[in-house]
């Protein structure tokens, strides 16, 4: 370990001072347990995210009311085959049950596609990469720090005659797309943000967006269908029995046929009316965004319009339902590359980020916790810096195929720092910040390849002094939303 | 040793990493994923200026033909749904058939042009569509410039070897 050359430049004496020889023990151990378990992307994915099925299904974090929805779905469509479809394919026609099924199965389809598939998430910005839009914002800005906040980042661009401004999102560390939007329920940017839906469990965007739109027009497609048809088979047996008979005629199935005209009767309104609604946005090339905020709408001024839209509705259709798929950029089921062998070579030292010190004077806690993780960043990262290069030009080597299949296995040279970071951290050394994490968070020494995502999205960062970090430790410790960046610091200190 | 020529093992072992150059995305055209041509000034004194902008333009074009809205695409589309979307479960589609390509024009790129000058292009798929990410390696033989690292560049840039094992 050679952690004092490379931090040569650093002028942050806490670091250095703060001894290594400690944390070598324990360093061992979890990093010879991550050699034998390399762990896939899904699992260190920073957004708020469920995975199952290791990495294939990607889910929001409340998943109650889709399981509601999935039981409404399944109990309506069951009570109407079980009870309503044997009389009337009887009496009318079997095609009646036929159409119902292939209904109901194109239903259950797009909802498990709308609900389980990446709805188009940006995944965050490399070290490098944030360090370097940094740098470029700072050039533009000038570098000056006015006072507490900085001033907004934003990049105008002109889409087709009309000025879009992009915005930087703070926790993705991004120029956001244009139509991308942050999704604070997911904490994930995505593409061609339409809404996060609680019903399907999970945000709508760019790539299950017409999954989504499938979905509620079948669904109200099947309500009516059922709708109709209960009502139907009502009817025709209130015409055999009179009607107080019809209902009393099968207690059993009574009760069933009243709830399920009931749920359809409220469904129909309910799913038809949003059905409606995105038929007109998709029509516009709109998102319920742009929609809501009146971002194109001719309230803003004459000149405001739509940049997006094809100009005929056609081809607006044609475009959001049948357009090419793009694939899913954030690569769950890939393997975090194991540490490839160091290079030596002199370290170039950490550049500073006059940005990144203004950022860490944000009131924002979460801004804390996260300019205390650029800290421990850049400590890290000059020594680390070769390793991850080298590893990127492993990519085009080792037959590396692109997204080729649902259960693909890519290995990528991924240079994210996680998997580079036990490497360095010993140079970190902030073993003095073990006993307090303890203390507060009772966590064990984690394999350091565990270390998380916000390592991933920090840029090297300008210096802040030891009490801060201590202080900021000491809310990250309170904070029970940002216990994985509390653990990515522990995981720091333990290699 | 020859400073400037590398093939790509070599780059690996001998070569230390400079910085990293970033081509941002180019939004003037609207959502499609185009990238800007224009020369990063820290290329100047490693690449050709025409080669730098016939591999991007070259990129481009493949994911304009990733993106293209027309006749296949369409059939695509509606058999796809047709099948309530279960045919991606067995389907590979245009756009990732596309995407393998510009995989292997990258490596290409970067075995025949970027690696003998020093130079290794990141596939942007990597980076999330976000950026073509240029690394600039220096030669470990040639003198001991690898220390300027920090001046305009980016990222703390290199030194690795932090050896924490």
């Amino acid at each position: 370990m050679t952690p004092g050359g490379g931090s040569g430049p650093m002028k942050d004496c806490e670091y250095s001072q703060i001894s290594t020889h400690s944390s070598s023990s324990p360093m061992e151990s979890p990093h010879k347990k991550k050699k034998s378990a390399p762990k896939r992307k899904w699992e260190v994915f920073p957004g708020r995210n469920k995975f199952f099925c290791n990495g294939r299904i990607m889910m929001a974090r409340q998943t109650g009311v889709f399981y509601l929805t999935l039981v409404l779905i399944l109990v309506t469509s069951g009570l109407f085959f079980a009870f309503d479809c044997p009389y009337l394919s009887e009496k009318i026609t079997p095609a009646i049950p036929a159409i119902g099924g292939i209904l109901f199965f194109f239903v259950m389809g797009t909802l498990l596609r709308t609900s389980f598939s990446d709805p188009g998430v940006l995944p965050r910005a490399t070290p490098d990469e944030a360090a370097d839009l940094e740098r470029q914002i700072d050039i533009a800005n000038g570098s000056s720090s006015g006072g507490y906040r900085p001033p907004p980042r934003t990049k105008e661009v002109i889409i087709n005659g009309q000025t879009v401004k992009l915005k930087y999102c703070f926790t993705c560390k991004i120029f956001r797309p244009p139509r991308a939007s942050h999704c604070s329920l997911c904490d994930n940017c995505v593409e061609r943000f339409d809404h996060h839906c609680p019903w399907v469990g999970n945000c709508v965007g760019k790539r299950n967006y017409r999954f989504f739109y499938m979905f509620i027009l079948s669904l109200s497609f099947l309500t009516v269908f059922i709708f109709a048809f209960v009502i139907t088979h009502v009817i025709l047996r209130s015409q055999q029995t009179g009607f107080l008979n019809a209902l009393k005629d099968s207690p059993a199935r009574y009760p069933f046929t009243e709830t399920n005209s009931v749920v359809c009767f409220f469904s129909v309104w309910s799913i038809v009316g949003l059905s409606g609604f995105h038929t007109y946005l998709i029509s516009s090339n709109q998102t319920t965004n742009e929609d809501i905020k009146g971002s194109w709408s001719n309230k803003r001024g004459k000149e405001n319009y739509n940049p997006y839209s094809y100009g005929n509705i056609f081809t607006n259709c044609c475009a959001a339902l049948c357009g090419p798929l793009s694939p899913s950029l954030i690569d769950r089921r890939g393997f975090i590359q194991p540490d490839t062998p160091q290079l030596a070579g002199p370290s170039n030292g950490i550049t500073m980020y006059g940005a990144t010190q203004s950022q860490s004077n944000m009131c924002d806690q979460d801004q804390c916790i996260q300019s205390t993780k650029f800290v421990l960043q850049a400590a890290a990262t000059p020594l680390l810096q070769s390793e991850p290069s080298i590893t990127s030009e492993e990519l085009p080597l080792p037959g590396k195929t692109a997204i080729s299949g649902p259960c693909a296995t890519l290995t990528l040279g991924q240079p994210t720092p996680p998997s580079s970071m036990p490497n360095l951290t010993a140079d970190t050394g902030l073993t003095d910040m073990i006993p307090l994490k303890e203390e507060h968070e009772g966590h064990q020494f984690l394999t350091p390849d565990e270390a998380p995502s916000p390592p991933g999205m920090l840029p090297s960062g300008s210096p802040i002094t030891h009490s801060h970090t201590m202080h900021v430790l000491s809310l990250a410790s309170q904070d029970s939303l940002h216990e994985d960046s509390v653990r990515g610091l522990v995981k720091l200190s333990s290699v | 040793c020859c400073p400037q020529v590398h093939s790509l093992q070599e780059l690996r072992r001998s070569a230390s990493l400079a910085t990293k150059v970033f081509v941002q995305r180019d939004y003037s055209d609207g959502t499609t994923c185009q990238f800007q041509t224009k020369f990063p000034p820290e290329l100047e004194s490693r690449i050709e200026r025409q080669l730098f902008e016939e591999t991007v333009k070259t990129l481009n074009g493949f994911y304009a033909e990733a993106e293209k809205i027309g006749g296949s695409s369409y059939l695509e589309g509606c058999l796809a749904c047709a099948t309530a979307y279960f045919i991606f479960l067995c389907m590979e589609t245009h756009y990732e058939k596309v995407l393998k390509k510009i995989s292997k024009y990258i490596q290409e790129q970067n075995e025949k042009i970027y690696a003998p000058r020093g130079l290794l292009l990141t596939d942007p798929l990597e980076r999330g569509m976000r950026v073509i990410e240029i690394s600039i390696y220096e030669d470990r033989c040639s003198s001991g410039s690898s220390s300027s690292g920090s001046s305009s560049s980016s990222s703390g840039g290199g030194g690795g070897g932090a050896g924490g094992r």
